[in-house]
Formats: C-alpha cells, sequence, structure tokens
C-alpha cells in the first residue's frame, strides 16, 4: 500500500461507516451488483482487517501469487491473459482498467469521497426513483388496457392491439432510460459483463453496433450490390461477425480458399428479447456460366432450426447440429476458377417462428445450384436479419482444394471474350508495306516483314 | 465564294469586249481593244483604281471560320440503339453534358465508352439524379434503360473457358556456377539497391536503375540539406520497415505463417491416417498368417 493510501485509510474507513447507500424499492432491470460484489478480489487491502504483509521485491513463486496474477480484473501477464482466455474466463476490460483497479484502493462508487460526485449520484438516483413509479404506473395500464373490452373501444379490437402495443413500448422504453445513466451499468456495459437477457443491455449493445458495424455492413450490401441480386430489400438488424480458423475477417475481405476450406464460426447477436430459430445460408453470387454467357447462384451451406435468443453469440457452423440446428446442405469450401471475377460469398442469417423441415430443404436445395434467397424466404416464411460477407478468388492452392473435395473445373481458365473490330479491313500501308512485294527484293534487308 | 468572285472580272471583260463601240475613233488602236480585254483579277487592280466595293468584302466574309483553332471533333460518335463493342466510342465533350450510364466507362477527359458488347441507350433515370442524363448500353436492342429499381443486374460473363496452362516453374535463385542471381542491399538513407548478376561475375544494378539513381532533372543527389525534418521521419520509417516490415508485408507474412501452420497439420494428418492404415493392414497379415 502506497504511502498515500496510508495516509487516506482513516477518512475512507469514517466514510465507510457514515454513508450508507439508499435502500432500492423496486427490482432493478439491470444487474447491477451491490458493491460487495464489484469488490475486486484485492478486498484484503480495503476492508477494516490490517493490510497483509507487502509482497517481497524478489518475485514470489508461490502457489498463492500465481492465484492473484489469475485474476481476470486486475491481471496484465500476458501469459495470465492466455490462459484465462482458455479457460474461459477471459480478463476483463483494457489493461489500462485492470492496472488502475490493481494500483488503487477499490473503493466503491457509493464511498468515494468527492462531494460533487455524491451530489450528481443522488441526482441521477432521484430520477431512477421517478422512472421507477412511472413504470409501475405504466404497468398497471398496460394491465388495465389488456382487460379492458375492446366493444367499449371505439375502435374495436384492432384498437385495443394498438394501445397495448403502445403501453407495451412506452414501457420498454422506461425500463431503458431507468437503468441508462447508472454508472455501474456503464462500466459493466464497457466491461463486456453486460447480461444481454436485460433490455438496457440489450439497448447499449444495439446502439454500439449501429455506430459503425452495421455502417460498414450496410455499404457492403450497397456497394456488392448484394442487395438487388440477391434480395431486391434488406435492412440487418442483428450483428453477425465472421471468423475463419480463429480469426476475425473483415466484411468483404478476399480470403484464401486453403483458409476457407473449414466452415468458418459466427458470432451472431440479435438485440430484440425473445427465442427465436435462426437459420444460416452461405451462397456464392458469381458462379460463371458460360453455356448462358451470364452467373449463376450457389449455396454453399444452409442450416435452420438453431434455436436461439439475446444471451447466445458464438454459433460455429462445424457445430450446428450441437447447437440444436439441423444441417441442410453442408459446407461446400468456396472455390473459384481461374481467370473468373471474384466470388461474393453471402452469409445470411435469417429468423423464423416455426420449425421448418430439413428434410424438405434438402430436397429444395440439396443440389446446391440455383439457389435463390428470395425462394429460401418464402418457402421458410422467414425473414433476413443478419448479413456478413467475403470473397473468393483464383489463387495458389486452389486446384489441390478442388482435388481434394472432387470438384470438377479445375482444369479450366476463364479468359476475356475478344471482339472483331467493327470497322471494314483497310489494307497496310506505309513504306514498309509498299516495299514487301518481289520488286523490291534487294532492299529485303531493310524492310520489316509484316504479318 | 471563290468561283463567285474569280468569275466577276472575267464576266466584266467579256461585256466590255462585246459592247459596240459607238464612236470608233482612229485613235482606238488595237492595244486598247486588249486593255479591255485585260482580266481585273484581286485587289491589287481595286487598289490601283482606287475603288472598293464594299459587297466584296461582305460577300460570305462572315461565313469564314476561324482557322486558328483545330477541330475538336466533339458529340456523339454513336447513335441510339447501334450495335458497339467494348472500347468504342459513344460521346466526345468537354464536362460531363452526358454522364456514363448502365455498362459504359467514363474516360479522362469525359469521353463515354462502351464496356460491354450491345446496343447504345441514351436515357434519364430521375431515381439516380434528377436532371442528369446518362448513356447506357443493353445486351439487347429491346431493353429499355433505366433497368426497374430492386430488380437483378443484368450480367454478362463476357468470357470463354480455354484450357488451364499449368504454370512453369519459378525462376531460378541461383546462377548455374551456384552464386546467387541477385542480391538485395537494404540501405537506410537511400532506397534499396538490387545487385543483379552480369555476365562477367560482378554485381550491378539494370541500367534503368541506374538512370533512376541520377535523380530528377535539376536536382543533385547529396547537394541539398542533410536532413530536413521529413527527411528524418523517413529515415526512421525506413529503419522501421527494415526491421519490422511493412504492414502489408506483415500481413502477407502472417497468411504465410497460417498457410504453413494449416500445410503442416494436413501433413500431420495424412501421415497419421497412413500410419493407422499401414497398422491395419499388418494386423490383418497378422491374423492371417496363423490362420
Amino acid at each position: 500500500m502506497s504511502r498515500c493510501q496510508q495516509v487516506g485509510r482513516p477518512i475512507l474507513r469514517s466514510l465507510q461507516q457514515g454513508v450508507s447507500s439508499r435502500p432500492c424499492s423496486a427490482a432493478l432491470f439491470s444487474t447491477t451488483t451491490s458493491r460487495k460484489e464489484d469488490v475486486v478480489a484485492d478486498t484484503s487491502a480495503s476492508a477494516s482487517e490490517p493490510p497483509p504483509p507487502p509482497p517481497p521485491s524478489s518475485k514470489p513463486i508461490d502457489e498463492e501469487w500465481r492465484q492473484r496474477r489469475l485474476d481476470p480484473n486486475t491481471t496484465t501477464l500476458r501469459w495470465a491473459e492466455k490462459k484465462l482466455i482458455k479457460a474461459g474466463t477471459p480478463p476483463i476490460g483494457s489493461r489500462r482498467r485492470r492496472v488502475a483497479i490493481r494500483t488503487s484502493a477499490d473503493i466503491p462508487f457509493e464511498q468515494l469521497p468527492y462531494q460533487a460526485f455524491q451530489e450528481a449520484r443522488k441526482i441521477l438516483q432521484d430520477d431512477r426513483q421517478e422512472k421507477l413509479d412511472k413504470i409501475v404506473a405504466a404497468t398497471a395500464r398496460l394491465r388495465f388496457i389488456e382487460q379492458t373490452d375492446p366493444k367499449t373501444l371505439q375502435g374495436g379490437e384492432a384498437m385495443k392491439a394498438r394501445r397495448i402495443d403502445s403501453a407495451r413500448k412506452y414501457l420498454d422504453e422506461l425500463k431503458i432510460q431507468a437503468d441508462i445513466n447508472d454508472p455501474q451499468v456503464k462500466r459493466r456495459f464497457e466491461d463486456g459483463l453486460g447480461d444481454m437477457s436485460k433490455p438496457i443491455y440489450r439497448h447499449l449493445a444495439d446502439r454500439r453496433w449501429r455506430e459503425m458495424e452495421r455502417k460498414i455492413i450496410v455499404q457492403r450490401i450497397n456497394q456488392f450490390f448484394i442487395v438487388p441480386d440477391l434480395l431486391p430489400k434488406f435492412e440487418p438488424t442483428a450483428d453477425v461477425k465472421l471468423f475463419f480458423r480463429g480469426e476475425k475477417v473483415a466484411p468483404g475481405e478476399i480470403m484464401d480458399s486453403r483458409i476457407t476450406e473449414v466452415p468458418p464460426s459466427l458470432r451472431v447477436q440479435v438485440f430484440d428479447k425473445g427465442e427465436r430459430l435462426l437459420s444460416v445460408a452461405v451462397v456464392d453470387a458469381d458462379v460463371p456460366n458460360t453455356e448462358n454467357d451470364s452467373f449463376d447462384r450457389r449455396c454453399h451451406f444452409l442450416a435452420a432450426n438453431i434455436p436461439w435468443d439475446p444471451t447466445k453469440s458464438s454459433l460455429p457452423l462445424s457445430r450446428v447440429a450441437a447447437a440444436g440446428g439441423d444441417v441442410a446442405v453442408p459446407w461446400l469450401p468456396p472455390f473459384s476458377q481461374k481467370g473468373s471475377p471474384y466470388h461474393r460469398l453471402a452469409i445470411f442469417v435469417f429468423e423464423h417462428k416455426d420449425r421448418v423441415d430439413p428434410e424438405h430443404l434438402k430436397k429444395l436445395y440439396g443440389a446446391r445450384d440455383g439457389f435463390a434467397v428470395q425462394s429460401f424466404r418464402n418457402a421458410t416464411h422467414s425473414s433476413p436479419v443478419g448479413f456478413n460477407m467475403f470473397r473468393s478468388v483464383w489463387d495458389e492452392g486452389t486446384a489441390a482444394l478442388m482435388e481434394r473435395h472432387n470438384i470438377p473445373g479445375a482444369e479450366i481458365e476463364f479468359k476475356r471474350e475478344k471482339y472483331e473490330s467493327l470497322k471494314p479491313h483497310r489494307k497496310a500501308r506505309g513504306w514498309e508495306a509498299k516495299r514487301q512485294g518481289p520488286k523490291y527484293k534487294f532492299l529485303e534487308k531493310y524492310v520489316k516483314r509484316l504479318a | 465564294m471563290q468561283l463567285r468572285t474569280l468569275r466577276r472580272p472575267i464576266q466584266a471583260a467579256a461585256v466590255n469586249s462585246c459592247r459596240p463601240q459607238a464612236a470608233a475613233s482612229p485613235a482606238c488602236s488595237l492595244s486598247n481593244r486588249f486593255a479591255l480585254l485585260r482580266l481585273d483579277v484581286g485587289h491589287s487592280s481595286t487598289g490601283i483604281s482606287g475603288r472598293r466595293w464594299a459587297a466584296v468584302k461582305s460577300q460570305g466574309a462572315y461565313k469564314l471560320k476561324n482557322k486558328k483553332t483545330i477541330p475538336k471533333k466533339l458529340g456523339a460518335k454513336r447513335t441510339g440503339d447501334q450495335y458497339v463493342i467494348p472500347g468504342n466510342i459513344l460521346y466526345k465533350q468537354r464536362g460531363t453534358i452526358w454522364h456514363a450510364g448502365e455498362n459504359t466507362i467514363l474516360g479522362r477527359d469525359h469521353t463515354i465508352h462502351a464496356a460491354v458488347a450491345g446496343y447504345v441507350k441514351y436515357y434519364r433515370d430521375p431515381l439516380r439524379h434528377p436532371d442528369r442524363q446518362y448513356i447506357g448500353v443493353v445486351f439487347s436492342k429491346v431493353d429499355k434503360l433505366p433497368y426497374p429499381p430492386n430488380s437483378p443486374r443484368v450480367r454478362r460473363l463476357g468470357m470463354v473457358a480455354v484450357q488451364r496452362k499449368t504454370s512453369e516453374a519459378a525462376p531460378a535463385a541461383l546462377s548455374t556456377s551456384g552464386i546467387p542471381l541477385k542480391v538485395v542491399r537494404k540501405a537506410i538513407q537511400k532506397e534499396t539497391r538490387v545487385l543483379h548478376l552480369q555476365s562477367d561475375y560482378s554485381y550491378r544494378e539494370h541500367n534503368w536503375e541506374i538512370g533512376r539513381l541520377v535523380g530528377a532533372a535539376g536536382q543533385v543527389q547529396g547537394a541539398g540539406k542533410t536532413r530536413s525534418r521529413r527527411s528524418s521521419l523517413r529515415v526512421r520509417r525506413r529503419k522501421k520497415q527494415i526491421v519490422f516490415g511493412t504492414r502489408k508485408s506483415e500481413a502477407r507474412r502472417r497468411r504465410e505463417r497460417r498457410m504453413e501452420i494449416i500445410q503442416r497439420a494436413a501433413e500431420k494428418k495424412a501421415k497419421k491416417t497412413a500410419e493407422v492404415e499401414r497398422m491395419a493392414a499388418k494386423g490383418k497379415k497378422g491374423d492371417k498368417t496363423p490362420a
């Protein structure tokens, strides 16, 4: 413990005894924990217990020290971070934040000895209380509308439904407003500890996604003409991130065919509440067709009936069955023949309420060729919610890959079609052309032969 | 115009000669007769006579074009519905009087070229821009531009499938005598030099590279200020590049490393399966022998 911390300890202790947090009447909509939970592992330093002996300056190798280094809240050591990531409990927040937590006496928010800060907190808590009261009123109103007889209303059943909808929307809005100014909520969200089953964290995540990532996806949809080519209209509402062999792929990146040989892993984040079923389709939009002198579409992967909710995010396409889904068309590695323009591999995530028959899908799309996203959408009564894409071109590994997977067509190369000039043929003119004949044989040495 | 102006003096001369001489004096000699017949050509004669007809200047002078400029030959080179092939010029213009629409390319001087083989269409597209006019090329003559919105793009492959040539072996890094064909000499202050093996076993740059070494015209290398802020930054950047590589090269290296790992894993797997198969075959044999 540093010198200034030692000096400040008596003040802190008195503060801890003096200030007590305001009792919270209503249930929290966020998972903001009490401060006991928030206090990080190094509690021994801040509590009333006597401080432990300072660690010796030489690096201790005892187990206790190792354990302390393996705290996801405070560690900044590379090996510890790696170990934590492997264990499934990745380090929390930035390294700078972890250092700050480790080096400061970790005082809970309620006890920070700043008057202005505490006054501000009071204002926020008053505001929250106001919102909670409103929530109680709105809930009562919703219940009242639900119980009213539609005959007494002017618009009848439709009016009642509309009113219920509007009241629900207002209630959801209030739930978000109650927690949006909570510093603890903000902190938990930024640390990646937000519980996505709570409306506030979903709201914050949606806002963050819309700030940049969604814009990039929308730009890719437009600039790669996904919208008129594959779907007439599409507004993504779910975040889909793409990973190949554990590495994130920027939307639209040109990928090596050897890397894309294995199915990718998706991170699908939906922002609206409730259970639903997802379908994933990977479509090649640029399969060259020399017979019709045009482009075809091909299905590279199709899975349906994956149960999903906002708390889930990781969806490896190789383990769809384990996630509870049905694979209708297994992964076919993307390939593009030599000389053909780049292939756009579009990954669509659909949402649907009812289960679809995987056998029926197999029958419809098992042949892969001519897969139409629109037809799939109509057949399964689903709506597209998420999108991501990558591109593939011919590279050194493609020929071997096609051989490995028994894909014909590796021996073909595409060349640009040549067009005859529209101008009539003109005889060659000029000095050289004049001296091509036998008459100028004596000049043969000096005359270039024209073809 | 020229013909008329030339004709006039001849006409005048003819009229003079044919006019009946009222008083044919004895003094009127043969020379006079010839004088009447003389052609009155060009302004020299008018200068002498001191008369200048306004009509001569006005006649057609305004029609003369200014000969001091070269004609630029702008305008439409292909009409609507005309067949074109890729690269054909459809319209030459200064600025974009017409904009490049479907399947066309706007050149550096705003010339519009065809990008595909098809039929030229001149059209407007209010959804794209309210007052622009476009030139496009469609694949079939009956098609109308613009295409309906949200319909899939009409595309043609425009390619033919041929037998793929298997790539030749990579160029050798070593000469027949076993010494490297080129040496890369990285320099921090100057550009990196690539020295190539010559027939006399010396190493030097290619001639065109030596030409580059001289620098731009009017610039003497080493004569300028030795270290500007910019140059020191450049030196720092190059040092960094030599040690760590550029961002691109770094990405490439990472990719290569990744490929290597994948390759090694595949080899290992193949080896393992081969091993398993071998063992299985051995086991079978072992089973068979006692039987």
